[in-house]
């Protein structure tokens, strides 16, 4: 995956010219197995759902009006380290 | 501000051997020492000690020395901060006392009598923490559901407007709650969100925290990251980062140490 498209995209979202390239970096190091999923995402602007640990990754971005990327990275977190991922997501946002 | 300037006379003292700053720098003080004029004194000491923004009015002990007689006049929010386990100490003894406070008895008021309740805490909590309060208000945040043992949703806010006012917003459905769980997030959530103001005095009006290298952590988080969003960068980053990590430690810190104690 290119790291310029990828934050060109961001950026089409309205993300914040410093934090961009932050996030497309931490996307390109997603799990192999949400990748396929980023990778629809920036081809075609599909936006699939996923499920781990109990949290559907459509629902975690509509109830928290995240954008897709967000939502993605949040999935990774639950899959790479789901005990710190649930404590934080049941803490909710403060 | 500086309307308590009453019962002065231990303020006239001899502290002219105390300088180690030159002597005209403080004479400059002295000047608003004896007499005391409390408007001139922040002025002037932020004058000599530079820094944007200023510091704790007593971070040097020299002049901290010479202001001493005054420090009862001057607002707490000009002095250095108690360190956090002393300010976690106190606000557990506060908590302890409040009549309200306690479950069975917040369970017993209404929407009002709570939001009245926490404004009263927060007041007081600003007093300890050396910063001004902030409004408390509720407001429709949003849904929250209890998720995996945990509470889902968006708890509270604390927002600065263009004005510089400051407020945090409570989401309504916590506070008009009685549900347990619901009210221990209320109170975590005045704690955290008095902590984000702690930290907005500290970085932008007067560096009273007496952890220098914390507010170097908190300004980088936000001048060289910026605030990591949840919505645009998901919970990892927003978990992580130094603002949020040392709000959430310090209100689980205070809590931890309330329940202990009741």
């Amino acid at each position: 995956m290119n790291k310029e498209i990828l934050v060109d995209k961001l950026l089409s979202l309205n993300y914040p010219v410093i934090q961009a390239p932050q996030v497309a970096d931490e996307l390109l190091t997603i799990d192999d197995s949400l990748a396929q999923l980023l990778k629809n995402w920036i081809d075609k602007s599909v936006e699939a759902d996923v499920n781990i640990e109990g949290f559907s990754l459509l629902d975690l971005k509509n109830k928290y009006n995240m954008t897709y990327p967000a939502a993605l990275l949040t999935m990774d977190w639950l899959l790479k380290e789901p005990q710190i991922a649930l404590k934080a997501i049941t803490h909710g946002i403060m | 501000m500086f309307d308590n300037i009453e019962n002065t006379s231990s303020v006239c003292k001899d502290t002219s051997s105390l300088s180690e700053r030159t002597q005209v720098e403080l004479d400059y003080i002295r000047e608003c020492v004896c007499p005391p004029k409390p408007e001139e004194l922040a002025a002037r000491i932020d004058d000599i000690q530079g820094g944007a923004p200023p510091k704790a009015l007593d971070s040097d002990p020299k002049i901290a020395a010479i202001i001493e007689p005054l420090k009862d006049i001057l607002p707490k929010e000009y002095f250095e901060a108690p360190s956090d386990i002393e300010q976690v100490d106190t606000i557990v003894e506060l908590l302890s006392n409040t009549e309200g406070i306690k479950l069975q008895d917040w369970q017993k008021l209404s929407l009002d009598q709570r939001v009245d309740l926490l404004n009263r805490l927060e007041k007081q909590i600003a007093e300890i923490e050396h910063r001004p309060a902030c409004p408390i208000r509720t407001k429709d945040l949003g849904n929250i559901s209890e998720q995996n043992g945990g509470l889902t949703g968006l708890m509270g806010e604390h927002i600065t407007t263009a004005f510089g006012q400051e407020y945090i917003y409570l989401n309504s459905e916590l506070v008009k709650s009685n549900n347990p769980v619901f009210y221990d997030m209320v109170l975590e959530t005045l704690l955290h969100e008095g902590r984000h103001s702690y930290q907005t005095y500290n970085l932008e009006q007067r560096e009273t925290h007496t952890s220098p290298g914390d507010i170097t952590n908190w300004r980088i988080n936000l001048d060289h990251y910026g605030y990591q969003n949840p919505q645009l960068c998901g919970f990892k980053s927003y978990w992580l980062q130094p603002i949020e990590a040392d709000a959430r430690k310090f209100a689980e810190d205070v809590l931890t140490a309330y329940k202990q104690r009741i």
